[in-house]
């Protein structure tokens, strides 16, 4: 059973983690090939079961493509909705493999932490 | 598509005047950006309520439907903030501000060879035009320094008299220092405000 204090700094500390994350998750999503707006929100959705305010993707993508981690292109094709497709670079690559080995670390540095002598 | 946005397929008189009221305040909030650039959020934003409201299946009222998939977006005033700050770096660079300009120079350098090279001659330009506004203020002190230019046609830059040289008007290069970094900036400049945003 939780308290109010209790859940609103769960809450709170809840959104600076998952915003933390973020960045790291849209690069995994990415890594698995391209894909557009959506999609990619559906598929956080359904893997991380968060709530996620999916209007708050675009601008991150956007900062990711600025930051060349991400390069992006409009699909037009004539009969289906336009999309504008995203898709990992080599550099994105390599910052995610980093994001990997630094997670790693942390679920090992939590195990740690949270295990009696 | 309607006026650069994907419409959902809504006929219903609520859900279509739902959809105006999204629309409409969205253009609103978005009306600082430029131009292109916002025709393209709204493309993108648009694009995904269409998709969101086909996920749904048609069991709803169209505009509960439409109202959920707009919902998915979350509040537009945290994602529309977010876009605000994303391009205050950009609307700042294009204003002409130094520190904003070398950063989107910075962020955009490599990702073309014209760029790159466009930013390695004003790179280079404006060194060059340092030089001679240094070497223009430290003539006022030591008349000596300044441009040689010798018999043969050769020229040498030099804080020293040099023999059998003539020198070149060193009171100048303050103002041709001057003049040449203005109109070095003011290229930069008119080329980031030209230059499409990251397309």
């Amino acid at each position: 059973m939780h308290d109010s204090v209790t859940d609103e700094l769960y809450g709170r500390w809840q959104t600076q983690a998952r915003k933390g994350w973020l960045e790291f998750f849209l690069l995994l999503v990415l890594s698995g090939g391209r894909s557009y707006g959506y999609e990619i929100a559906t598929r956080l959705r359904e893997a991380t079961g968060a709530d996620l305010a999916e209007g708050t993707l675009y601008p991150l993508l956007k900062r990711l493509e600025r930051d060349g981690l991400v390069a992006a292109q409009w699909d037009t094709e004539t009969g289906t909705t336009p999309r504008k497709y995203y898709a990992i670079t080599s550099g994105g690559a390599a910052l995610l493999a980093r994001m990997r080995d630094e997670w790693a670390a942390w679920n090992e540095s939590v195990e740690q932490l949270g295990t009696k002598e | 598509m309607s006026n650069g946005m994907i419409q959902p397929p809504v006929t219903e008189p609520e859900a279509l005047s739902r959809w105006e009221a999204f629309t409409g305040d969205l253009r609103k909030r978005l009306s600082a950006l430029p131009p292109g650039d916002r025709d393209e959020i709204l493309l993108e934003l648009s694009a995904h309520v269409a998709d969101a409201y086909q996920s749904q299946g048609t069991a709803a009222a169209q505009a509960e439907r439409l109202g959920k998939a707009i919902g998915s977006l979350g509040d537009p005033d945290e994602f529309l903030h977010l876009w605000a700050e994303e391009y205050r770096v950009e609307n700042r660079a294009r204003r002409g501000n130094p520190a904003a300009l070398l950063r989107l120079l910075a962020l955009r350098f490599g990702r073309s060879a014209a760029l790159s090279a466009a930013v390695i001659i004003a790179g280079l330009g404006l060194a060059v035009c340092l030089l001679v506004f240094a070497l223009g203020i430290y003539a006022f002190f030591t008349p000596d320094a300044g441009l040689w230019i010798h018999d043969q046609g050769s020229w040498t830059l030099s804080f020293e008299a040099q023999a059998g040289a003539t020198q070149w008007k060193p009171s100048l290069f303050p103002l041709a220092a001057v003049l040449s970094s203005a109109i070095g900036y003011a290229l930069i400049v008119v080329g980031i405000r030209r230059a499409p945003v990251d397309r």
